[in-house]
């Protein structure tokens, strides 16, 4: 159980670097610009200039790559697969054969483009992670509630939504702590979560999961009424404690962004041309 | 005017129904400002059911409840009411909301709509009266329970209410927890705040200068803790049970010992029973002369 | 041989990471067949680590520790034979039940074992007696609709039905009124008693400690500090408040009267004992 206290919310690492100072708006308006120049860069220099960019960021940053590389594993399976499909089965037709396997053929177009593809999916990996171990979750919500503010006139429940991510993060440790407790309680009742096949072990785990959904509702209907008691009545009337501020070092870094997302986008003939 | 009076509180649970189940049963009292009560009972005497009628999570089926003059019944007086009576609830995970200490102090008054710096001024003074400020960044999750209760009070506290209710809040805790919150809730009260304090603790309750004892809904004793735990056969009935020393000098009053009613604590009987040796000193001699 | 055998057992989580947190350090206890100790310390001793290597949901990391005869050091250890021997009941065992019936949720531990469906009733209706709930009355009923202490009696249950040799509980008054609390520390005296079943205690109450064990060991930064019949730790009473635990309410006074020169056993832990200690030294009778 002590096992479950060392789990901390979200993946952020607190420092006092600039980007972690930056306001969570252009954080999050930056990996929007960061995703879109992702997509569309399109050739080596692009790519090469993005991680450029991506490395300095991490700089500034004072989070160590290490970490961020880390964030690479659950998606390892994931990438292995998008290069191994890419490659062998690209459907795209003639082009430069760089070896064969009976019916497999692997053409030069077909692994460059699979290189492309995993790259991308390596750079938006960084990109998010980046966000989430600088930016803390409140900032997180709270820019998140502030951005959809404008939309509220259309039936966006901003703060609703808002409220509902800040109690998930806060209830996260404390379920994962309960499943821990329940788990183990069925176990010295003689339960086995690992041997059976599938079907096994599904059924395995009703003994822990009725209990879960028991206690959360239980524990949902106790912070309602622990919010109620304490004058919650949706977002209307409500302040902040902290209101979101932008600085003049939003703006430096949102047009750095932009800047540097254009350059990535120019396609290498067109820095030829431009040169010449 | 007193800050709470209750009359004739009735309080049905699926009223109307085949489950109708009387929890409260013709309760009226005061509690005056500045008070520190403790209300006990066994398990189902109704005592969750009454705290939560205090700042009108609970409305009354009959009967009549009021805070500060204002009647619980009344919608437009809602919040008011709810800013004046605060409560502490059992669980200490099940009452903070936000993922840092701070933000959950401040989600109080952020619901009051008070302007930042204000809010700033607040949070920062209850987590002070807590003794909680050095962790005002931490995670509540990874805080004890009684650092959890503590930082839920700093919540209340926040909204700046005349009257703190705490509905079990000791229950869940480790003796250490329990002492915390103890001595946090005795140093508000003397600051002015007045303490209702739910408990099936006997050792907390002998600690407050008034005890309600429920029973089936219905308040069965109503006293200073001396007058209240010398009733030993009642409390017995109630599910509830003395602790040590009260039982011990209770039996020992039965056994005819010339001790004074109403001794709570070690010091107390320690005292009575020294002072008995030394006065009836001539009485264990005269035994020993018939040696 | 002793039923639980730990030699200089260690326990560290997450070893090797910066997180790396020691939660039990050399700790060396024995218990044999038929005795009831109570385990006790302030949160975060590791007394909830110590009890979760008794039926090897957790692993040493260091050191020897052994079981009714299961070396638990070994990782091929026969982990299904232990946890039928070692019945351990969690806080709030309420919190695991899961069934439609109570009946069902006895059950689940034998099933679990694979007994045939007679011995799974027999064993239900039998440990469902031990903790004074009637399987008649009680066991068609569903346990959510049970009120708080019908609910811990019948997770207890669940775990005698394993009928495990040891019983290990960890707070299992904990939440209760005081009513309930007596009627829960009753029953387990009981099973002691007449079932002869090894019994340790978790606690953080003295005075629970003083009614119910013999024996008591105290925990602090996770390793054992006392360790010794209970009325002999209760006389080191400033040892303990330095690890900030107090003693039972009449050891203190009991040690106060001493030390006013009133002639009282100090092996005094209960009301009834105090009375009559405290009548023979003022020789009223």
């Amino acid at each position: 159980m002590e096992l479950t206290r060392y789990v901390t919310i979200g993946q952020y690492i607190p420092r006092e670097s600039p980007v972690h100072r930056l306001d969570p708006r252009s954080k999050i308006a930056a990996v929007t610009v960061l995703t879109v120049a992702v997509f569309v860069v399109r050739d080596f220099s692009g790519y090469g200039l993005l991680t450029l960019f991506l490395l300095g960021v991490v700089l500034a940053s004072q989070i160590p790559l290490g970490y961020l590389l880390r964030g690479l594993r659950p998606v390892l399976f994931l990438l292995l697969m998008t290069l191994v499909l890419n490659v062998f089965f690209s459907g795209i037709q003639g082009g430069t054969v760089l070896f064969q396997l009976g019916p497999v053929v692997a053409t030069r177009e077909a692994v460059l483009r699979a290189v492309f593809i995993g790259y991308r999916l390596v750079a938006l990996v960084l990109v998010t992670s980046l966000l989430t171990f600088t930016t803390s979750p409140v900032q997180l919500t709270d820019g998140i509630e502030r951005i959809l503010r404008p939309f509220r006139r259309l039936g966006v429940p901003a703060h609703e939504l808002a409220m509902m991510m800040t109690i998930a993060l806060r209830f996260i440790p404390t379920l994962l702590e309960e499943t821990e407790k329940i788990m183990k309680a069925q176990m010295a009742r003689g339960a086995e979560f690992e041997h059976g096949n599938i079907l096994r072990r599904a059924r395995a785990l009703v003994p822990v999961l009725v209990p879960l959904f028991v206690s959360a509702f239980r524990r949902a209907d106790e912070l309602a009424l622990a919010m109620e008691a304490r004058c919650y009545r949706g977002g209307e009337h409500r302040t902040r404690m902290k209101e979101l501020r932008l600085a003049p070092r939003d703006a430096v870094a949102l047009v750095l962004t932009l800047a540097a997302s254009f350059v990535f986008t120019i396609p290498y003939t067109t820095w030829q041309a431009l040169l010449r | 005017m007193p800050l709470i009076e209750i009359r004739n509180l009735r309080h049905v649970y699926h009223a109307g129904t085949a489950d109708a189940v009387v929890a409260l049963d013709g309760i009226s009292l005061t509690v005056d400002r500045g008070e520190f009560v403790a209300i006990v009972g066994g398990n189902g005497s109704g005592k969750s059911t009454l705290a939560k009628h205090l700042n009108a999570l609970l409305l009354p089926t009959e009967g009549e409840v009021f805070v500060d003059g204002m009647n619980t019944r009344d919608r437009g007086a809602l919040w008011e009411i709810r800013q004046r009576v605060g409560m502490v609830f059992q669980n200490p995970d099940n009452q903070l909301v936000a993922t840092v200490v701070e933000e959950d102090v401040a989600f109080g008054p952020e619901n009051l709509g008070l302007p930042p710096a204000e809010i700033v001024a607040r949070v920062d003074e209850a987590l002070r009266v807590v003794e909680m400020a050095e962790y005002r960044q931490h995670e509540p999750h990874l805080l004890s329970g009684g650092q959890k209760q503590r930082v839920a009070i700093a919540g209340i506290l926040a909204m700046r209410p005349q009257c703190l209710v705490l509905d079990e809040a000791t229950t869940m805790l480790d003796p250490q927890g329990q002492r915390e919150v103890m001595e946090t809730i005795q140093r508000l009260n003397r600051d002015g705040v007045t303490v209702i304090h739910i408990t099936h603790a006997m050792e907390e309750a002998v600690q407050c200068p008034r005890v309600i004892v429920l029973a089936d809904g219905r308040v069965a004793l109503d006293g200073p803790p001396a007058e209240v735990f010398s009733r030993v056969e009642e409390l017995e009935r109630f599910r509830l049970v003395l602790p040590p020393i009260p039982a011990l000098a209770h039996r020992l009053r039965r056994d005819g010992l010339p001790i004074p009613e109403g001794i709570l604590y070690v010091e107390e009987l320690a005292g009575a029973l020294t002072r008995l040796v030394a006065e009836g000193a001539g009485r264990g001699r005269a035994g020993d002369g018939t040696h | 041989m002793a039923l639980i055998e730990c030699r200089n057992l260690t326990h560290v989580y997450l070893k090797g990471t910066p997180l790396e947190a020691v939660a039990l350090q050399d700790v060396t206890l024995s218990v044999e067949a038929g005795e009831f100790v109570g385990i006790i310390g302030p949160t975060g001793s590791g007394k909830s680590t110590l009890i979760q290597h008794f039926n090897a949901l957790l692993r040493p990391t260091g050191g020897a520790l052994r079981v009714s005869g299961i070396d638990l050091a070994n990782p091929r250890a026969d982990v299904k034979t232990l946890r039928q021997q070692v019945g351990l009941v969690f806080q709030y065992p309420e919190h695991q039940l899961f069934e439609e019936t109570v009946y069902d949720d006895v059950a689940y531990g034998p099933r679990n074992l694979r007994l045939n469906e007679d011995e799974v009733g027999e064993r239900v209706v039998e440990s469902l007696a031990l903790v004074g709930v009637d399987p008649n009355r009680f066991g068609r009923r569903s346990p959510f609709s049970l009120s708080g202490g019908e609910m811990r009696r019948v997770a207890i249950a669940g775990v005698l039905a394993m009928r495990p040799r040891v019983l290990v509980l960890d707070e299992p008054a904990a939440g209760l009124d005081p009513k309930g609390k007596e009627e829960i520390l009753g029953q387990i005296r009981a099973l002691h008693q007449a079932q002869g079943l090894t019994v340790l205690l978790v606690t953080h109450s003295m005075d629970e400690a003083a009614q119910l064990v013999r024996r008591l060991v105290v925990l602090a930064r996770g390793r054992v500090v006392m360790d010794g019949p209970v009325r002999e730790i209760f006389r080191r009473a400033q040892d303990l408040a330095a690890l900030g635990l107090g003693i039972p309410a009449i050891a203190e006074l009991m040690l106060r009267l001493r030390g006013s020169g009133l002639q009282v056993s100090p092996d005094t832990l209960t009301v009834d004992e105090a009375r009559a200690a405290i009548r023979e030294a003022l020789r009223w009778n």
